[in-house]
């Protein structure tokens, strides 16, 4: 399909954003983990209360992310052949980033954690375990292998929005000059607080709870 | 003072190229990058050997006619220059220079450092003007324009069409070059009568080109000789979605 | 030949009106049948492309730079004239014209200058439509100066870059006709020679500078907007690659050259450093609204700036010149540097500076003031020179920046050969022998789209179009031959010189004896030199590489070349002229107290030179300049 590239980065930058919105919800529903199985478990049972509703954010988020996922790989591939020949010294004038030069790298890690995720905690039967889900996740993170790949994954996540988020509102047209490194900052300090909140519960589930 | 140069000699286009050793040696911190390639040049004359061809004409940062890439950077690494606005002296003597073309699909080689860079001149003819034919428009202050726009008009339209911005952009994006010129004439009460139709056909010839999609690095902006704002970029898509949105 | 100029009759102010009513119209329908090459894509060539494309031409345009928006107008800073009088201050297109004919010292001729500022008013007008970002005030409304010894502001502006803003404004109406298919566009094409059929200019040869294939065009009419020749000095403010070739090459096919020794010094660039120096770097004259003239008033004095005093500091152009003290033209400014330096009071290198020093404006206007005024002129001359001028006063030095002279044209801009049109710098016609500031822009834009779009017509109307005449002409086979056979003797001289070599050397010599300041001596030796350093040249250059490549040195070769013959041409008007006047100054003819001192009863007239052959003195054809608006007087601006 021939897409204009700015069609296909705004695509990136709503999907981006929407995903970043359920980031921020999904971190303050999972710190309900330091509260204790009954609190967490409640939670998972009013999610799971919503019915429907819970499908089509559910549906959406699958969506967006097809989207993204496409809309990323496009751009990316798009932007391999716009520059056929690299440059025999590569070096930047100091705008780019780690986070600007691994978007695509940091977004494979991204899906392919994100699937690992979905299954080990959506997918998996807490039934028989003990606390339910809460004794899924802390039982799960009791294994160092676990809360190292997560860590790795959560890093991912918070270097990919570290520079999405002030990406995507560039692209969408949204800043101004006098707003713009104040966006480069909040963009930046949103996406590393992300990894840190999403980081804090396996180490805590590690070192803390007893199941 | 003293470099060693590895230049990009590439006989024509679509040929093999390769990068080729040079010595220049008592060098006057004085000298200009290109005067030290016009030493250069004059001594391989002088040996019957082929001289270094690159882009120069005004040599003073105006026409946008040269485009190295000096190690690695798109008219070196100098704050708001042109190749030609180097000094020898913003060099470490006995510094090794790399000398490649501006690399981009949308800009082949067509010999050693020089590129074509035609396409920029495409992407202008879809629409980067205003379509008055010479004539008898009205008086010239018939219509006011806030200083404050006219000088954000006067901030984009400074870009000299080099190309430093596709070169020094990973993805070789010309969203730069696009966004000043439809961000100079959208701020003018005399360009804004054709915004919409001038924003979407540029932009679709861009495309055409072969220029990659912006990924908000802002490489552009910092080797941009007249530091032009990515803020045009900004302005550029919201050119194109309203645009689209009255399509 | 009886040089006929071909005013038109009538009150000086309604020549122009009552001759575009009298020229004939070519049917629109037929416009499209009938084809105009225009040469170069400067602000002339470009808005003459553009406006005969709107008009329906069928036009090919040419120029050698990779883009048609680079040529060197681009590089213009300070402003553009028109005599809008927005400021109140009594200005008229009455009062353009007659600074112009004055400031040209009355070498111009006086219709074309009237006609160049009545036109000024639109040309303004234009631009702003096309989106030209001139300055403005807070209220919105266009901003002016005072440029260039003006004493009213009459000067519109884009920051230091209006140069560039102006041509943006004409490359995009070229660039619409492009789109439009109107105007074919040929880049990295240079044009090595013009085709003469029966007496017309029928065609030019191009070289594709990217595989240096030669190629013929046929037209209905040739113009060349190819801009000046000030490189003949190797060291200049011109672009790199300008060059007289095109000029030359039709001035070799029979058009007459005019005033070709009438250059302009511009008084403020930046000095020399040394002898790797490619070009010269002009700073905008406005820097002389604020900045002081001095040098030491001891010979030799080898202090810093700072430590010489106020009591020992010569403000000469202010103690000469009390009325117009720094802002004087360009040609005095320059000559009385010149002076200062011969005296032995020059600064920096070699001793060829004077300062130009902001203290005391820093001092009245605040540094902020300064800064925003001219910071972008501050920081080029630091990238430059490695100094601060806020801390230490900046030197500067004249250099060679634009040249009067040209091909002869006649009022509809035809040169000698009809169907030869001939724009912007490249003709002599409204400078005289000396441009003021701000005033090339608008000739160059005046011609392109406001005089050329309705005398070409008039000359194709009265043709009767090509008459089955193709490139397969026998003029077309000899015209592409000869430049086929010149570039090849070229590439087989396998001498040991660079063509570099040559060109600084003709260079030296030129600025020597055919610069600021010439003297009947020097100019003999000049035509002396000259035709050694070109034999030279033709047994002892070495250009490498093959004609059918893209091959830098050929296209310099070929430039010098034509170079190391023009300069002949130069000296020889230079020696014939007898007089000072404008740019022109022949040390024997100066008043007491050394100002130029014009001989209006024997030389007010242009001189048009024919070319007779390489080597042969060319011949002097004559056209008589009359004034009856103006009252011929000794420039003063004391």
């Amino acid at each position: 399909m021939n897409l204009v590239s700015i069609v296909k980065k705004a695509l990136m930058a709503l999907t981006g954003l929407a995903w970043i919105g359920f980031l921020v919800g999904h971190l303050s529903g999972n710190f309900l983990l330091l509260r204790g199985a009954d609190a967490f478990n409640g939670y998972a049972a009013f999610l799971a209360s919503l019915g429907s509703l819970l499908y089509v954010v559910e549906a959406a988020l699958i969506l967006f992310l097809l989207l993204h996922i496409y809309s990323g790989l496009r751009v990316t591939l798009e932007n391999r052949r716009a520059r056929p020949v690299r440059y025999a010294v590569a070096a930047t004038a100091g705008r780019a980033t780690v986070a600007s030069r691994t978007m695509a790298a940091g977004g494979i890690i991204i899906a392919v954690f994100l699937v690992v995720h979905v299954k080990m905690f959506k997918f998996t039967s807490h039934q028989d375990v003990n606390n339910g889900l809460w004794g899924l996740v802390v039982d799960t993170f009791k294994e160092p292998a676990w809360v190292g790949a997560y860590i790795i994954a959560m890093l991912a996540v918070g270097m990919h929005v570290s520079h999405g988020l002030a990406s995507a509102f560039q692209t969408l047209g949204l800043i101004k000059p006098r707003w713009r490194e104040s966006f480069r900052r909040t963009g930046f300090a949103i996406g590393w607080l992300l990894a840190a909140g999403f980081i804090t519960l396996p180490v805590w589930c590690y070192l803390v709870p007893t199941n | 003072m003293k470099f060693t140069l590895k230049v990009w000699r590439q006989p024509a286009r679509d040929k093999p190229g390769r990068f080729e050793t040079h010595e220049v040696s008592d060098v006057s911190p004085d000298t200009s990058f290109l005067e030290m390639l016009d030493i250069l040049n004059n001594r391989l004359e002088g040996e019957s050997k082929s001289p270094i061809v690159f882009d120069s004409d005004c040599r003073e940062g105006i026409c946008g006619a040269c485009s190295i890439v000096i190690n690695g950077r798109a008219h070196g690494d100098g704050e708001g220059t042109t190749t030609c606005q180097l000094y020898m002296r913003n060099f470490k003597d006995g510094e090794t220079l790399v000398l490649e073309p501006f690399r981009a699909r949308a800009f082949p080689v067509l010999k050693d450092l020089v590129v074509d860079r035609s396409a920029f001149d495409r992407i202008i003819q879809a629409g980067g003007y205003v379509s008055v034919n010479t004539g008898a428009p009205q008086d010239a202050n018939a219509l006011p324009v806030p200083k404050v726009n006219a000088d954000l008009a006067m901030d984009a339209a400074q870009c000299i069409g080099c190309g430093a911005c596709v070169a020094a952009c990973k993805n070789a994006s010309a969203m730069l070059f696009v966004g000043a010129k439809v961000s100079h004439l959208a701020l003018l009460p005399q360009g804004a009568v054709e915004r919409e139709r001038r924003v979407l056909s540029m932009i679709e010839q861009m495309e055409a080109e072969g220029f990659g999609n912006c990924t908000n690095e802002y490489e552009c902006e910092a080797q941009c000789p007249k530091q032009i704002s990515v803020s045009n970029i900004a302005r550029l898509n919201r050119e194109f979605y309203r645009a689209k949105a009255r399509e | 030949m009886i040089l006929d100029s071909k005013i038109p009759d009538g009150p000086l102010e309604e020549k122009w009106d009552r001759h575009r009513f009298n020229l004939k119209l070519v049917n629109p329908a037929n416009k499209r049948k009938h084809r105009v090459i225009v040469v170069g894509t400067g602000l002339a060539g470009a808005s003459a492309a553009a406006s005969l494309g709107e008009l329906g031409y069928d036009v090919l345009s040419f120029c050698f730079q990779d883009s048609a928006r680079r040529a060197h107008s681009i590089a213009a800073q300070g402003g553009i004239n028109a005599a809008k009088n927005y400021r109140n201050d009594g200005d008229s297109v009455f009062r353009l014209f007659y600074d112009t004919v004055k400031g040209g010292d009355y070498r111009s001729r006086e219709a074309n200058v009237h006609r160049l500022a009545a036109v000024s008013v639109n040309i303004i007008d234009q631009c702003v439509a096309q989106g030209v970002p001139f300055a403005r005030e807070y209220g919105g409304l266009l901003d002016n100066r005072s440029f260039g010894g003006a004493q009213v502001s009459r000067t519109f502006y884009a920051r230091g870059q209006t140069g560039q803003q102006l041509l943006l404004g004409a490359y995009g109406a070229l660039m619409r006709q492009v789109h439009a298919k109107k105007v074919k566009l040929y880049t990295r094409h240079e044009m090595l020679d013009l085709v003469v059929i029966d007496g017309k200019a029928r065609g030019i040869i191009t070289r594709d500078l990217v595989t240096g294939a030669l190629e013929r065009w046929i037209a209905d009419a040739v113009c060349l907007a190819t801009g000046g020749y000030g490189n003949v000095f190797f060291l200049s403010t011109n672009a790199k690659n300008c060059n007289v070739t095109a000029a030359y090459r039709a001035y070799r096919r029979g058009a007459y050259f005019a005033n070709p020794c009438f250059t302009q010094i511009h008084p403020t660039c930046i000095p020399v450093s040394g002898d790797h120096q490619s070009k010269l770097t002009l700073m905008s004259e406005s820097l002389r609204n604020d900045g002081r003239v001095w040098v030491p008033k001891n010979k030799g004095d080898q202090r810093s700036p700072r430590d010489v005093p106020e009591s020992e500091r010569d403000y000469y152009l202010e103690r000469r010149y009390p009325s117009f003290g720094n802002l004087v033209p360009r040609d005095v400014a320059s000559r009385n540097a010149k002076a200062q330096c011969d005296e032995g009071k020059g600064v920096g290198p070699g001793g060829y500076g004077v300062y130009l020093d902001f203290s005391d404006a820093i001092e009245r206007d605040s540094l902020a003031t300064i800064q925003a005024k001219y910071g972008n002129l501050f920081d080029m001359y630091e990238e430059i020179t490695g100094e601060n001028a806020y801390h230490v006063p900046m030197r500067i030095y004249p250099a060679v920046h634009y040249t009067m002279g040209g091909l002869w044209v006649d009022y509809n801009l035809m040169g000698t050969i009809p169907g030869l049109f001939v724009l912007g710098e490249a003709n002599f016609s409204d400078h005289g022998a000396n441009r003021l500031g701000a005033s090339a822009l608008m000739q160059g834009l005046a011609d392109g789209y406001f005089i050329l779009p309705y005398t070409i017509g008039g000359y194709i109307a009265s043709q009767s179009g090509l008459g089955g005449q193709t490139t397969q002409h026998e003029a077309f086979a000899e015209a592409e031959s000869a430049v086929r056979e010149r570039a090849e003797k070229l590439l087989s001289v396998n001498g040991k010189r660079t063509v570099d070599s040559f060109h600084r050397q003709l260079g030296k010599l030129m600025w020597e004896y055919c610069g600021m300041s010439r003297t009947r001596g020097g100019l003999e030796h000049l035509l002396k030199e000259i035709p050694g350093l070109r034999a030279e040249f033709w047994e002892n250059v070495t250009v490498q590489g093959s004609p059918g490549e893209f091959n830098q040195c050929l296209e310099r070769a070929g430039r010098v070349a034509d170079f190391l013959e023009f300069a002949e041409l130069m000296a020889t008007d230079a020696l014939s002229r007898e007089e000072s006047c404008g740019g022109h100054f022949r040390e024997e003819h100066q008043t007491e107290d050394g100002e130029a001192k014009r001989d209006d009863e024997n030389f007010c007239h242009v001189s048009a030179w024919a070319f007779k052959g390489v080597g042969v003195t060319p011949e002097l054809h004559k056209e008589p300049l009359t004034f009856e608006n103006v009252k011929l007087t000794q420039r003063s601006y004391k």
